[in-house]
């Protein structure tokens, strides 16, 4: 195809007028804009403080846990690990009666049905 | 259309008068609204494109920095809109799988009627994938101005130029026989 042909039948586009209301359309969909007061903003100010104490707090653990010698540290944790588990088996035993397992696979199942149909509705699937 | 004309409503507006927008609506109505029917060919979806486009403006009118031409700025944020539209139309992929039996459809009856060779192109057109279809547009509408359609677009000129030839290219192949007969009409004619 000549390009010459095609910007002959492309450059040939017929022109619309809009209708007769659209620019009063417009700006009743503009005024409309101007009246809503605007977006509440994310209350920076606030959240600032609160934000800096987690990172410092996040930072200082991380220092104070590399300070530790690696043996200690490995020793540490072991016990550690082993007092929790020993602390947390009872609450296990009691949830096992109660049938928490069920609960909790009926939750993480709603919560797959959700996120599912969530993207299925957004068409992201 | 008055450069200044704009500016200065746009300085009215930006001072609290939002009538002034009412002139900036004026002023570009014609060329928004035919632009969207461009991108979407129905009438009644380019005016509400069109209405989206104004929207956005206004409330962007302080983002308009002004080194760059009030026109400028408007058919990029026109642009930016209507390519995202473009992209939602569910019909599109219907056109594009329909290109071969459009020709066929052509070149069952003798010579084709200018208007329905304008039409075929057109459709076929449309259903070149947004990219190119979007180049083809501005390119056009901007009145074969590369550097006008670069603009509209955010992209760089050889990056436009390199669009069009090879949306050319894809029309060649989607169309030949149908643009064989036109070039055998022409020379008749």
């Amino acid at each position: 195809m000549k390009a010459d042909e095609l910007d002959r039948v492309l450059s040939r586009e017929i022109e619309i007028v809009p209708s007769p209301g659209f620019a009063r359309s417009v700006m009743s969909a503009v005024l409309n804009e101007a009246a809503t007061p605007p977006p509440i903003p994310f209350p920076w100010i606030c959240a600032v403080p609160g934000l800096a104490a987690c990172g410092f707090t996040i930072v200082w653990a991380l220092i104070e846990r590399l300070r530790l010698p690696a043996q200690e540290s490995v020793s540490v944790a072991s016990s550690n690990l082993t007092q929790w588990i020993e602390y947390v088996r009872p609450m296990f035993s009691r949830a096992e009666a109660f049938g928490t397992g069920w609960v909790v696979l009926a939750l993480l199942l709603t919560l797959a049905c959700l996120k599912l149909s969530s993207r299925l509705a957004g068409g992201r699937v | 259309m008055s450069a200044r004309e704009d500016q200065d409503d746009v300085e009215r507006v930006l001072a609290g008068d939002i009538s002034a927008f009412e002139h900036i609506v004026h002023r570009w109505q014609g060329p928004l609204v035919n632009l969207a029917y461009r991108f979407c060919r129905d009438r009644s979806r380019a005016e509400d494109m069109a209405q989206e486009a104004f929207l956005r403006a206004y409330r962007g009118l302080k983002g308009w920095r002004k080194d760059a031409a009030f026109s400028t700025w408007i058919f990029a944020i026109a642009t930016n809109l209507y390519r995202s539209e473009l992209k939602r139309m569910p019909e599109r992929a219907e056109l594009l799988d329909n290109i071969e039996g459009l020709t066929d459809l052509m070149a069952e009856s003798s010579i084709p009627e200018d208007r329905d060779r304008d039409r075929a192109v057109r459709r076929a057109v449309s259903a070149l994938p947004p990219k190119y279809n979007e180049v083809f547009v501005l390119f056009y509408f901007h009145e074969m101005d590369i550097s006008a359609a670069a603009r509209s677009l955010g992209l760089p000129e050889g990056t436009v130029k390199a669009r069009l030839s090879r949306g050319r290219e894809i029309l060649r192949q989607k169309l030949p026989r149908f643009l064989g007969e036109l070039r055998l009409k022409e020379e008749v004619q």
